[in-house]
Formats: structure tokens, sequence, C-alpha cells
């Protein structure tokens, strides 16, 4: 009987232990009360061992079996932290073990032991083991598995009465985690074949699915590259966060900076593909330098902590991720010149050189009163920058236009709108140079298109006012009909020559001049690169509010704000803001109106064409009243500081205050 | 390319400032006096094609036009180191060389008579230009060559080139010292008539503010013309900056001067410019901000027009541009209009939008300043109208004693009658008159009852 106990105490089969409810009957009928409980007890503590022993014999088959087939399915409760977690049970049954042993040792020597030792001896362990038993079938029940078995046995620790054996199924299943860890840290590489780490190659999902899960989980880290520079740059944004594996206990910051580093790291190694930066597939090496067996050594150091250290663990991951983005810092300044990337963004997306842009306008226009081609429209942007004597070359070749065309031009509209609305089509391209396709992304690039198309259209009408002046104001007074000069004509010329003048001054000094300057100093007083893309993001963002342009995002998804969006961005504000953008849009077009009728009208004016112009004298009167209507309500708002600038700049002698709150 | 421009220098005064102005270029632009682009002006990020073009030899030819009816300042420029810079074809001296004796008739006449040859030279250099945005004129108004042919020229060049806009930079008489050109009343009169009615704009250059600027705040005891012009090239080269270092804004002529002049005959403006020191005291100890710029080119003493103070009349701005120059910080250029504004430093028209329009400019990298930062306004402001009112005077007193008219009647254009110098007295008095109207908040009606 004392055999069949220590027997089931080892953990293997015996009458005891045995499923068949009859042996064992006929067995413990002979026994009496007192050591049926005894002995009932005694099994109770078997059945803890058997079955932990169990789950470990299991998965460690199973993961043998499994890395000999290289089964490409990856069943729930296998993988390496499992492994671990069954190693370091077996580890911590060790002293139970033992103890069995010993026992047995006893009653050989002492054939007359009482079963109340024996019951005594296994009871001492009846506790850890049970808890133990718990802790297993419920890990077994929720299916975990990978970095899950983490957090865990975390979330078990403190509360368990045996937090030394938790705690060492911990450290070993740490001890698999950061072995992960280095592999992606140091070298970009996913040593992942059981999906078990937090992060995870995106291929497996499908691509729509994916874009939408990579932009809500991983913010501003996750760039994405679609289209052309997908092909260009592959591997950056392979790879994202899984939340489901992220144990509880690492913040989400500092797992974006562990998928950041790794991506950044891959990312230097795969751009093998582009041809300027052949020699990179050393400079995954190069990064870290002698810096390399430093980290390793820090991981290590990690790794041997009894207890995971989240301030440790932190420290280090942040040093880890600021050598690799201030050696990313210095490719994009240095190698791939992101301040004179950054001057020519400026350049040309936001008319920085008014000249080629006023010359492009003059030269393009003829091309867009008929169906211009793309081809058309470059050449006459070539020519205007001849014509300007542009010298950098390779600036020049970094852009080009495209044509978005309509379907067609709805039968209703009229003929000759075709120019105006043509030139909502032209849109500008710029070839990313490596790196810097982290920087502008094509989400960027579209928000950067969206400005220039405002920008450029603004400094059209505005030329276009300006060549009425001239004809028609100027001019006119001096022909040979003497003093034509009409005051009618004059005041909605001179009303929207002032408006439009003023607010390209507005966006061009009050916005675009001083966010450029502030996130230049960003730039420069930084040698991190993740600072660069937030002080990039956060100029972007702010260009696009200030400039009216930011559309409330359920309309326009590609507005992103990054995890760390620095502008708050009041939804009720928004919807407003838009609407400064429609009045000036109303005041645009009828500029635009404007100049069109005066090129067909005659001088001095009919009364048929006096009747139109005061028409639109209206017509601008009330758009203003508007616009100052709403200025004056939203300036006060917290969104709201650079509607007073524009509101300065317009209303400076109070004229448009007075005059429509007197009207 | 969109603002090429022709520079057309007429008379001694128009000569000299356009010398002085075309050495300044060429120091900005990096080229020698004999055309050649110096080998350390390698930056090209300026736009010399705007007052320059290239001959086939690579040689930059300024787009001048040298004028004159009597050879002292142009032989002056030819002995000159920069003597190989112009185009010996566009220099044109009268075959006689007698000049026009101070006398605006005598030099309308010769214009006139040599109208031909002149033209030939504006077209041909008209012709040669890609895209000719405009002339610039620069003359006296006083004396005989600059004021009469200068007058001559302005109204073919409208009749010749109705869409191109003319700019002069016009030097008035200083009032502080007894001329000795006796008619320079009738003279500038006359002259006045031609720039109200065929420039586009006239940038007003008062010698008289510009010798009180000297001795005052320059502390020259007797200014020399070359010291004098040396401020008239400096407005100059700094009204055009945005032209030649483009940026963002104002990059062409039309640009920088439509939002400046809402109605056409209010198109005299003033210019002010900082700092205005001497040499010897340049200590710039403190930051110079947009603000403190914005705030002195409001004042007075930095004004290159001396006004007399019109108690008629409440005179206010209709429009300024200020061109800032050097390393500022964009940012304060918003607070710096606020301030003005909340300090009131600017008085503005009660009839229509008016405001500061600041345009930061680059400077060019060739020439050092001790000053970080330099500001140039252009301003019109209906005050100017106490210069022409001063001008008007005088010619009364001249006219009511019958002075010296006998100079007029010799020309075929004063012969039979003295029309033309009453209808140039109305032409200025509606000068002056609607300057007097845009002070009030009726010009608007005022205007559309002299239709």
């Amino acid at each position: 009987m004392l055999h069949e106990a220590v027997f089931a105490l080892g953990g293997y089969p015996g009458v005891l232990s045995s499923e068949d409810e009859e042996k064992k009957d006929i067995f413990i009928k002979h026994l009496h009360p007192c050591e049926r409980v005894l002995l009932d007890r005694i099994t109770r503590v078997a059945a803890d061992y058997l079955s932990l022993k169990k789950f470990i014999d299991k998965n460690i088959c199973a993961v043998n079996a499994k890395d000999s087939f290289d089964t490409s399915e990856a069943p729930c409760g296998i993988g390496g932290y499992i492994l671990a977690f069954c190693k370091a049970l077996y580890n911590v049954l060790q002293p139970y073990r033992e103890d069995v042993v010993s026992l047995e040792k006893e009653i050989l020597n002492d054939p007359f032991l009482p079963l109340s030792h024996v019951t005594y001896r296994a009871e001492k362990h009846a506790l850890f083991l049970n808890v133990l038993n718990r802790m297993v079938n419920q890990l077994s029940l929720e299916g975990l598995h990978g970095c899950q078995v983490l957090g865990f046995l975390r979330r078990h620790l403190p509360s368990s009465e045996i937090k030394d054996a938790v705690g060492h199924i911990l450290y070993n299943c740490h001890v698999f985690f950061y072995k992960q860890l280095t592999s992606w840290l140091l070298y970009g590489h996913l040593m992942d074949k059981h999906k078990e780490f937090f992060i995870e190659h995106r291929k497996d999902l499908s691509i729509g699915n994916s874009v939408s899960l990579v932009k809500s989980n991983c913010g501003s880290y996750a760039t994405e590259v679609n289209g052309d520079n997908k092909v260009m740059y592959p591997a950056f944004c392979d790879y994202r966060i899984n939340f489901s594996m992220l144990p509880p206990y690492i913040p989400a910051s500092v797992a974006y900076k562990i998928l950041f580093t790794g991506q950044t790291i891959l990312m230097f190694g795969n751009s093998v593909g582009d041809r300027k930066f052949s020699e990179s597939q050393k400079r995954n090496i190069s990064i870290w330098g002698s810096k390399e067996e430093e980290f390793l050594h820090k991981l290590q150091e990690l790794q041997n902590l009894p207890t995971f250290d989240l301030n440790k663990f932190e420290t280090t991951m942040n040093e880890i991720r600021a050598c690799v983005t201030e050696h990313l810092w210095h490719v994009a300044v240095e190698k791939a010149e992101l301040f004179q990337q950054l001057q020519l963004m400026k350049d040309f997306f936001l008319l920085g050189r008014g000249e080629l842009f006023l010359m492009f306008i003059r030269e393009v226009r003829p091309h867009l009163t008929r169906n211009a081609s793309a081809q058309e429209v470059n050449q006459a942007f070539q020519i205007a920058a001849r014509k300007v004597l542009w010298a950098d070359e390779s600036a020049l070749d970094k852009f080009h236009f495209v044509l978005h065309k309509r379907e067609q031009s709805l039968p209703g509209e009229r003929a000759d709108k075709s120019e105006i609305t043509s030139w909502d089509h032209i849109s500008l391209q710029y070839k990313v140079s490596w790196p810097l396709h982290l920087l502008f992304t094509d989400e960027t690039l579209e928000c950067y298109n969206m400005l220039f198309k405002f920008l450029l259209r603004v400094k059209r009408v505005q030329a276009d006012l300006h060549n009425m002046w001239l004809e028609h104001n100027i001019k006119a007074c001096k022909t040979v009909g003497g003093n034509v000069f009409q005051f009618s004509v004059w005041q909605l010329c001179t009303g929207l020559t002032f408006l439009i003048d003023n607010l390209q001054y507005y966006l061009q000094a009050d916005v675009l001049e001083s966010q450029y300057i502030l996130m230049q100093n960003t730039i420069q007083n930084s040698q991190d690169f993740e600072k660069v893309q937030q002080a990039h993001a956060v100029f972007q963002s702010n260009i696009l509010s200030q400039t009216f342009l930011r559309i409330s995002s359920t309309q326009n998804g590609h507005v992103s704000d990054g995890t760390q969006s620095v502008v708050p961005s009041n939804t009720t504000c928004r919807t407003e803001v838009n609407q400064v953008h429609r009045r000036l849009d109303q005041i645009l077009s009828l500029s635009e109106n404007l100049c069109e009728c005066m090129q067909k009208w005659s001088s001095p004016l009919n009364e048929e064409e006096l009747v139109e112009l005061l028409k639109m004298d209206e017509e601008f009167t009330s758009h203003v009243r508007f616009l100052m209507q709403l200025l004056f309500c939203l300036r006060s708002e917290p969104c709201g500081a650079h509607l007073s600038q524009l509101l300065l700049r317009l209303d400076f002698n109070r004229w448009f205050s007075h005059s429509t709150s007197s009207s | 390319m969109p603002c090429e421009m022709i520079t057309l220098q007429l008379g001694q005064c128009g000569n000299q400032i356009g010398f002085e102005f075309w050495k300044r270029l060429c120091a900005e632009h990096g080229i020698s006096p004999e055309g050649i682009l110096e080998p350390f002006a390698t930056e090209g990020l300026d736009r010399k094609d705007v007052f320059f073009y290239q001959a086939d030899d690579e040689h930059y030819i300024p787009r001048a036009v040298l004028l004159d009816l009597e050879p002292r300042v142009i032989h002056t420029i030819m002995t000159s180191p920069y003597a190989k810079l112009y185009n010996p074809e566009n220099i044109y001296l009268s075959k006689h060389g007698g000049g026009a004796g101070n006398n605006w008739a005598s030099g309308y006449s010769q214009g006139d008579r040599l109208q031909e040859e002149i033209f030939d030279i504006i077209d041909r250099e008209a012709d040669g230009s890609d895209s000719l945005e405009g002339f610039v004129l620069c003359h006296s108004i006083a004396g005989g060559t600059g004021s009469g042919m200068g007058s001559y020229i302005l109204e073919r060049l409208t009749d010749r080139y109705p869409k191109k806009l003319i700019e002069t930079y016009s030097v008035f008489p200083n009032q502080d010292e007894i001329s000795d050109v006796v008619v320079q009343p009738y003279n500038s009169l006359l002259t006045l008539k031609r720039l109200t009615l065929s420039a586009d704009c006239v940038v007003v250059l008062d010698n008289t503010a510009l010798n009180r600027i000297a001795t005052d705040r320059l502390h020259i005891q007797n200014p020399s013309f070359t010291q004098i012009n040396t401020l008239v090239s400096t407005i100059m080269s700094v009204s055009t900056t945005t032209l030649r270092y483009p940026s963002y804004m104002n990059n062409d002529l039309i640009g920088l001067i439509a939002p400046l002049i809402p109605t056409p005959r209010l198109h005299f403006l003033m210019t002010g410019y900082t700092p205005l020191t001497s040499d010897q005291d340049e200590v710039s100890v403190r930051k110079t901000t947009v603000l403190d710029v914005m705030r002195r080119l409001l004042q007075p003493k930095n004004m290159m027009v001396s006004t007399a103070h019109d108690r008629s009349a409440i005179h206010c701005y209709i429009s300024i541009l200020n061109i800032i120059q050097g390393e500022v910080d964009p940012t304060q250029v918003h607070k710096s209009l606020l301030r003005i504004r909340e300090r009131k430093l600017a008085h503005f028209i009660p009839w229509g939008p008016a405001s500061i329009q600041v345009a930061l400019s680059r400077k060019s990298p060739y020439i050092q300043s001790a000053h970080r930062v330099s500001g140039l306004m252009l301003a019109n402001h209906t005050n100017i109208s106490s210069l022409f009112d001063r001008a008007l005077q005088q010619y009364d007193k001249l006219r009511k004693r019958e002075a010296f008219l006998e100079q007029f009647r010799k020309e075929a254009m004063f012969k039979d009658s003295l029309e033309e110098l009453d209808n140039s007295r109305e032409v200025v008095q509606e000068l002056v008159d609607e300057y007097q109207a845009a002070t009030r908040p009726d010009y608007m009606s005022w205007g559309r009852q002299q239709q």
C-alpha cells in the first residue's frame, strides 16, 4: 500500500492513480476507513502532480514533434514560451520529486512506516502542486500561448502562494522572450515561427484589412507605403504590433519603439534593391558599430534580472532606439539631404518660389484651355523653369505633374469653365529619396498636393486680378477715350485684390513661413529621426488647419494626426473652419468669374454688363460680411488664434468690420 | 522672363542716379564693372535677368537706355570703370550737345525731334526682351532734359506700349536752397502733369528730404550728388529686391505696385528707409526686431519725402508695403502688425480696406552690412499732395509776375499760347483735390461725381 502511494506520488500509473474505479474500489475496500481518508488525501496530491507531469510531457513531445515535422499550422498552446514554461515547471517540481524519492527510501528502510507519515510528507506539497495545477489548467483552458504566457504568469505572480516557483517560470519564459527580442532589435530578424512574439509580419493579413488595422493600431509609427513606394521600399511597414500578444506590463509606447527599431534595422538591411545604397547590406552592422556588443550585453543583463524591471527595460529600449534614430537622422540629414528636400517641398508644393509658379501659370494656361496632356503640362513647367533661369536641374527632376482627368464633364457644365476646372486636375508628384519615404509618405504628399492646388489657385487668381487692375483700372484711363475709369469696376476690383493679396500674405507669411521656421528649428535641435517625423507631422497638421484645408476626418481619411499629435483637433472647430474655406472658395470663384467677364466685356461697360457687375458687387459684399462674421465669432475659440491673424490682415483699418456692421 | 524691365535714364540727374543704381545692382549680383560674373558669385539664387541680359559672350548687360542732351554726365560714366558695362548702342547723346538749357519746353521739343532715333533704341531693346513687363524711368522734374524730354517720352511710351507698366523714379527739387534754375516751377508743373496722366507709378524722391537726411541723420556737412544718389540707389535697389531675390510673393512689378495703388491717379509713392546712420556711429548693440523696423519706417524723419503739415485735412495712408531684408523671424510679423494697430501708429483711409503689407526678402550675399535688418517702406499717403501744392504755389508766384516766360515762348509749343501751362496747372490742381478727397470717407461718391 505504501508502495502504491509512493508510486502514485511519483506520477506513475498504478492502482491509486488509475482511472479504473473498480480496481481502485477493490483496493480500497480492504482498508480501514481512517487509512482510506489518508490515502484519499495522498491521491489528491498525486493527481495534481500527475496532471502537471502530463502537461509537461504533452507539450515537450508536441514541440519536439512539431520541430521534426514542421507543420505550417501552429496549434494553440505550442511554442517556445510553453516549452520554457514546461521546462521551468519541471525544474520547480524537482524538490517534490526528490522528496518522493527520499520517502521511497524511507519506506524501504522502515517497512513499518505509517501511512500518516507518507500523507504528511505528501501534503507538504499539496498546496504548491494544487496552485500550480490550477494555474496550468487555466492556462490550457484559456489557450494562451506565446507572449500571452508572460502576461498570464505576471498576473499570477503577486497573488500566488508559490511566488518563487512562478517567478522562476516567468524568468525562464523571459529568457525566450529576450532571445526573440534581441534578434528583432539588433538584426531585424523575427525569430518566431509559432507566432508568439508581439510583433508580427503583416503579409498574412489581407491588404485592405491590414491597412486600416495598421492605421488604427500604429498611428504615426506605422508609416504606410503604397503604390510606387511600396515597390521601391518594401519591408518597412510589413510589420505591426499584435496587441493580443503584447504582455500587459509592457506599455504600448515601448512596444512601438521596439517595432520601430526592428523595422529600421530591417529597412537598412533590405534596401539592397536601391542601387544607390547597395553597400547597405553591411549597414545594419554599421548602425550599431561598436555598440552592438554593448547592447547585446545590456539585453543579457536584463535577461539575467530575476524579475522583469520595466524601468530598466524601458531605459535600454530607449537607448537602443536612440541609437537607431540618431543613425537614421544622420542618414536622412547627410545622405538624403533632409533640409534641402524640405526646402524643395516648400519651394514647390507650397509655392515658396513664387516666380517659378507665376511663370508656370502663364505657360500652362493656353494648354489648359484645351484638353491638355500631362506631358504638355510638364513641358510648360520645364519652359517656365528655363525662363526664370532655374539653375538646380536635380531639383526639377524630382518633380513632375500628373493630370487626374475627371470622367466626362457634366453635360450641363459650361464649356468655358473647362479651363478653371482643369486646374484642379493638376497634381504635383515628388520622387522621394530613401529613407525620406518615412517622412514623405503617400498620405503626406497627398496633403501637400491639396495645399499646392489651393495655393496655386490663390496665386492664379491674384495674378488675374493684378492684370485686370492694370488693364481696366490703370491703363483704361489713359487710352484715347480719356477718363473712362469706372468707379464701380474699381471698387470691386480693389476689394477683391485687397482680399486676395492679404489672404496670400497670411497664407505664406503667417502660416507657411512661420510654421516652417518652427519645424526647422525643432529638426535642427534634435538628433533624433522620430523627432523629425513628429515635427514634420505637426508642421503639416498645422498648415493644413491654418490654411483651412483640414476637412473633418470622416470626409477625408488621410489627415493623420499621429499618435502624439500636438494639435488639438476640436471637432466643432473643424466644421466651422471648413466654413471659412467655403467662403474663401466663393470669393475665389467670384474673382475668377469677374476676370473672365472683364475680358469679354466692352470698355466702358454697357448697361447689361453694369447690371451684371453690380450683382457681383453685391455678392462680394455678402461673402465678405459672412467671412467677417465667421472670423469674429471664431477667433476667440481655442483653435482660432490663426483666424485672428487673418482677420488682422484683412481688417487692419477696420474697414470691413465697419462697413459690414453698418450695412 | 515675366518681369523684365527696361530702365531709361534721362538727363543729368537721371543718368547720375541710374549710374549709382547700376553700380549697386552689379555689386548685389556679383557682376564686375565689366559685366562679368565674379568668381565668388556662385550662389545663383538671384534673378539677374530682371535688369540684365546676357550677351553672346556671357557678359551681363543692363537693360538700360542712357539719354542726354549734353555730354557731361554720360562722359563721366564712359570714363568710369563701368564704361564697358553698358551696351554702347543704348547710349544716346544729342549731336549738338547743347543740352536743354534747364528748359522743359526745349527738352520736350527736342524729344519730339529726336523721337525716331530714341525709339529706335527703346524698340530694339523691347523687342530683345522675352516678355517685357515695363519701363523704369529715372529723371528729375526740375531741369530741362529729364523733365522735358522725359515728359515727351512718357507720353510716347504710353501710346506705343499701352499694356506695359511705366514706373518712374522722379527726383523733386530741393526746397531748402535757392535753385539756379529759375524756371524750375514751370518745369516741375509741366512734368507733374505727365506723371499724373501717363505714368502708372511714380516713386517720389524728394531732394529736400534727401538733403535733410544727409545732413541731419548722416551728418554730412555739404552732401554731394554722389552721396545723395547713394541714398537714391538704395531705395531703387531695395524696392526691386523682391523681384531679384524671388520668394513667395511680389514676384513681378505689377504684384508689387497693384496693391499700393487702388485708384489710377493716386499713384505717387513715398519711400522710407531704415537704418539711416552714417558709417561712423555704427554700433548695433541691440537686436533689431521686425517691430523696430516697422515702427521706424512710420516715423517722418525716415521718409524720403518732406511733407508739409496740412491743416485742411487729416492725411492718411492709402496703402503701405514694407520690404524687410535680413534675418527676421516671420512669426514676428503678425505681432508687429498687431502692436502698430493697437498703438495707432498709422492712420488709414476711411473709404476702403487698407493694411500694411510686409514682404520679407533675402539680401544679397555679396554685400556686407553691419545692419542685420533693414527695411524699406513704399507708401501711398495722401499728404504727398502737399508737395504738389507747393509746386502749384511756386508756379503761381512766378506766373503772376509772368516771369521768365520768354524762354518758353521761344519753343513752338508755347509760341501762340500758354494754354499748356494753364492746362497743367489744372491737372495738378485736380490731383491735389483728389488726394484731399481721399482723406474723406465720401471719396467714393466724390469719384463717381467726377466722372
